[in-house]
């Protein structure tokens, strides 16, 4: 294909396809992970249903928790089987075949309740096919913009520069999803949406020095010390940014991390797709970014050349 | 306790070296007092994490706590290092400018 743009647009095009396949495939392909057991009086209309649960109540009082469910309870010598209707600390009242019978909480020697369980499907799992992807190319960009800062200051050419500035606002892009995308995680997974945890501390601190690149770059009027000045802020950035990377290995995080082979083949399958769509996403925004780029400069030339 | 000028040391190396770098850099930006903090915490932070963490263990003191200190030098000290190295490599061509 001839034309930059043209390039782009069809990466555009193939990532975003495999990055969304990616991530609507794996709620019919890869498997939804339980997040926990619910336990109901009834049968548990959910197709994630387990089974039956019996379990023997410590004491009286507990029986409050159970208003509702079947229950088998034992006096001195009696047993009597039936539905709790009303619970409080002192008596029980229980509904046995229409007959209501109230225990006292003292004489019940010992009490059984049974119910239905059923596994709560993790669906905030799924996001895992976006974020991480996100998060990874993030750096990766970061890593072309520091690459791209050090070649300018090897050769002080001013293309090198805009490379360099169009793949910093790529990561900062990359960055704003992650960070969307990791919110909403934490809040369906930790009950909040934001935890001083060094992963997402970390994080965090690669986010303000992306957007105090742009501070500086917006900061200085001359355009080649501009230029330096981003170029060597970036090369500082990125030796800082790694560390949110390997800093979940180095100190004990509440952030998930994969481990060597912990994926099962749909889910490491549905990954790698996520992981190239990703990719591609990515270079089609640069390529379209800096065609644009080269667009103004033209328009920027051909209205000097006008003026003169 | 001992040990804490031994970490002051070490993060005042790191603070001044990049902090030089920075300054010269924002001494020529319009907003010159905003610029160099914005530029100079989120920088700093893998310094200030190794120095807290390390002056935590030492005022702690004790044998249990010497793991945790060396741990926090070896963040001071390879930061130092290796942003030393970035800083002097990248200080002529700021100079310069």
């Amino acid at each position: 294909v001839k034309s930059a743009s043209t390039r782009a647009l069809i990466a555009l095009a193939l990532g975003g396809v495999l990055t969304l396949g990616a991530f609507l495939g794996t709620f019919f392909w890869a498997g939804v992970p339980d997040f926990g057991f619910v336990r109901t009086a009834g049968r548990a209309e959910s197709v994630r249903y387990q089974g039956p649960f019996k379990q023997e109540v410590a004491e009286a009082r507990y029986l409050q928790n159970y208003v509702g469910y079947r229950a088998e309870v034992e006096t001195d010598g009696d047993i009597v089987q039936g539905t709790i209707t009303e619970a409080s600390d002192d008596a029980v009242t229980l509904d046995a075949d229409g007959d209501s019978v109230t225990i006292d909480a003292a004489d019940v020697t010992s009490a059984i309740v049974s119910g239905s369980t059923y596994g709560r499907p993790d669906w905030g799992q799924k996001i895992f096919y976006f974020h991480v992807p996100v998060a990874e190319i993030s750096f990766i960009v970061f890593a072309v913009a520091a690459f791209y800062s050090l070649r300018f200051i090897m050769t002080r050419r001013r293309q090198y520069d805009q490379k360099a500035r169009v793949a910093m606002e790529v990561t900062l892009t990359f960055i704003m999803l992650t960070m969307a995308t990791g919110i909403l995680w934490t809040r369906a997974a930790w009950g909040v949406w934001w935890e001083w945890e060094p992963r997402l501390t970390t994080y965090f601190i690669m986010t303000l020095l992306v957007i105090a690149y742009f501070v500086l770059r917006n900061s200085v009027e001359d355009e080649e010390r501009r230029a330096l000045y981003a170029a060597a802020f970036s090369i500082l950035g990125f030796i800082d940014a790694p560390i949110s990377f390997f800093i979940t290995r180095l100190i004990p995080s509440n952030h998930p991390v994969i481990e060597r082979g912990g994926l099962e083949t749909p889910m490491l399958v549905s990954f790698i797709v996520a992981q190239i769509g990703m990719l591609l996403v990515g270079y089609a925004i640069y390529q379209l970014r800096m065609g644009e780029m080269k667009l103004t400069d033209r328009i920027e030339h051909a209205k000097t050349l006008l003026e003169g | 306790m001992a040990l804490v000028p031994l970490i002051m040391f070490a993060g005042s190396v790191g603070i001044a070296g990049v902090g030089t770098l920075l300054a010269t850099m924002s001494v020529n930006t319009s907003g010159k007092d905003f610029v160099l903090p914005v530029l100079f915490i989120p920088l700093m932070y893998p310094l200030l994490l190794g120095a807290v963490s390390a002056t935590a263990a030492a005022i702690t003191g004790g044998p249990d706590a010497m793991g945790g200190f060396w741990i926090g030098m070896a963040w001071v000290v390879g930061y130092d290092v290796i942003m030393l190295l970035a800083s002097y490599g990248l200080y002529e061509f700021i100079v310069g400018a």
